[in-house]
């Protein structure tokens, strides 16, 4: 039968498939509008949005102490990093001084964090490849790191944990030799996950030489994190412009060489040894301290003084109720968050209220390359690379 | 040379797979890290975060709290709401005291600005109920909590 005209052009036409927003693996609500041609992506439209709360607007209505609850809900797998991330931002446009203690222990548990986010990242990245005892264990790990942050701020969670000027509570006692524990044990996980899957060869076949950045295409579209040293551009911030206690420790940055999949992989493992090793020195080198700024406009006085001083009493109700006026004026500050650079700007009119805050979210940014990798591979590359990128929605998008 | 017969003899007989599978099947001889929820249940952290319950002040007649509003002033979420009155003997009473859990977040902002800690937290985590009505914690069944977890004493 011969092949009519429109027929022919039925053929050829590409064929336009939604994926998500629910899709077990767009890690979250993520749509993807994909142009096929057959099994191969010629287009690709990323639409994100369906998970957006208006946090920024949120954040306008708070008090600048109000705000570390909201940050939380950023990027809701690592929430320490967020909390960081934030009041690094507003102690640098009121100059505020933090204690030594309380920056270790800010370091300490932001590494916690990225543990945390990585194991997520490299358990659902594996699943949705295929892998499913990679899920599983390091879920297992997780759980550990969350009993870590329980016994720490008392959620597992929503840490809610870093406050203007210092954290919120000293570490407990009990603290120090769980995480001990966890540091020794942890090496021995990874020589796991590696087991499965860094030799494995499904898992090769299905990460080598996909989605591929070249390290000038990735400075090009702003990439950054793991996303961003997978094709070898040396750039951390914790090296580049360090907070916290970041310049009192010693950690090297792990590079890939191809920009592919797999070296994302292997730079994001590398990570998470290097974390260890912040860990453990972070618990070596602290020493007992306040944990407080002692910046008498924006410390939150303790409740003993509060219960038997009538100027902390005093304090308190400033604080609690509209906070301090800060200084008029903007920052930026961005700090280095498992996804990539977490930066937030603040506009501050005078009062206790910022005028404006804009978050610089990483998996926003990262996902702009999302169609330079995927473009051209198959169907089936598509989930490798959404989870090489490495995104969470609710920062994505706020 | 001998890397390539290795690779080759690795290629042919499955040695990384075979590693893995060994590695998965070491595992499944140890005992179960799942926890079977309702029936095992975990033991909160001392500290945890969990429903607030309210002290009850130096006389154990009444609640601890002295109507100061300031939880009321800091919690992000707008979950509660404080109402105070004159007394008999022209002090301020606490009239209504009223926690929303529908719009907590458990942030544990309340607890850390109470000047006087009459509001606290317990490690209690199972919260649900079957009615909306059942989510508004009042005065009194604060304080019936805080006589579960601190005694009936301030
Ligand atoms: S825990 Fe946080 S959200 Fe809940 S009532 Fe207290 S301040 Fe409000
Ligand atoms: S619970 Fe504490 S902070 Fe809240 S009104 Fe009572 S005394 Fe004030």
């Amino acid at each position: 039968m011969a092949v009519t005209e429109t027929e022919q052009k039925t053929v050829q036409k590409e064929l336009t498939l939604n994926m998500g927003p629910q899709h077990p693996s767009t890690h979250g609500v993520l749509r993807l509008v994909l142009d096929l041609q057959g099994e191969t992506v010629v287009g690709v439209d990323p639409r994100p949005g369906y998970l957006h709360r208006g946090i920024e607007k949120l954040m306008e209505y708070r008090t600048y102490h109000q705000i570390i609850p909201i940050t939380d809900r950023l990027e809701y797998i690592s929430c320490m990093n967020n909390n960081l991330g934030y009041v690094v931002a507003v102690e640098k446009l009121a100059s505020i001084s933090v204690p030594e203690r309380a920056q270790f222990i800010r370091t300490l548990t932001a590494e916690l964090g990225r543990l945390s986010a990585h194991l997520v990242w490299l358990g659902t990245h594996a699943l949705d490849i295929g892998a499913m005892t990679v899920c599983l264990y390091a879920l297992r790990e997780r759980e550990l790191l969350l009993d870590l942050f329980e016994m720490a701020t008392g959620a597992r969670q929503t840490v809610s944990y870093a406050r203007i000027g210092g954290v919120r509570n000293d570490l407990p006692r009990d603290f120090f030799d769980k995480c001990y524990e966890f540091v020794d044990l942890f090496p021995k996980r990874l020589t796991e996950y590696d087991t499965l899957i860094r030799e494995n060869r499904i898992w090769l076949r299905r990460t080598k030489g996909i989605g591929v950045m070249t390290a000038e295409d990735a400075v090009n579209y702003g990439l950054t994190g793991g996303t961003l040293r997978g094709s070898g551009v040396d750039y951390d911030l914790r090296k580049a412009e360090p907070y916290a206690a970041y310049d009192k420790v010693d950690f090297d940055v792990p590079l890939g060489k191809n920009g592919d999949v797999y070296d994302r992989y292997i730079v994001r493992l590398e990570e998470m040894r290097q974390s260890n090793r912040i860990i453990r020195q972070c618990l070596d080198k602290m020493q007992p301290g306040p944990v407080m700024t002692d910046d008498p406009r924006y410390a939150v006085p303790e409740k003993t003084q509060v219960m038997q001083n009538m100027e902390s009493l005093a304090h308190q109700f400033v604080l609690m109720s509209k906070w301090a006026p800060m200084p008029k004026g903007e920052v930026y500050s961005a700090t280095e968050a498992p996804k990539g650079e977490l930066g937030f700007y603040i506009v501050s009119d005078g009062s206790g209220k910022p005028y404006r805050i804009k978050i610089r979210a990483p998996s926003y940014v990262n996902l702009s390359a999302f169609p330079k990798m995927v473009t051209g591979h198959m169907m089936a590359d598509v989930v490798a690379c959404i989870g090489t990128i490495d995104i969470v929605l609710g920062e994505c998008d706020r | 040379m001998i890397g390539r017969v290795k690779k080759l003899f690795n290629t042919v007989f499955l040695i990384e797979i075979g590693k893995g599978l060994a590695l998965t099947l070491r595992t499944m001889l140890k005992p179960a890290v799942t926890r079977q929820y309702p029936r095992e249940k975990r033991k909160p952290f001392a500290g945890s975060r969990g429903l607030h319950a309210m002290r009850r002040d130096d006389s154990g007649q009444k609640e601890r709290c002295i109507g100061c509003g300031l939880c009321e002033a800091v919690c992000p979420a707008d979950a509660i709401t404080v109402i105070t009155a004159e007394g008999p003997d022209h002090e301020k009473i606490v009239s209504s005291y009223e926690l929303n859990l529908l719009r907590c977040v458990f942030c544990g902002f309340c607890i850390d600005a109470c000047p006087v800690s009459a509001i606290q937290m317990t490690p209690e985590f199972e919260l649900a109920c079957t009615s909306r009505k059942d989510a508004f914690y009042t005065k009194e069944r604060l304080v019936k909590i805080g006589d579960k977890y601190m005694g009936g004493k301030g």
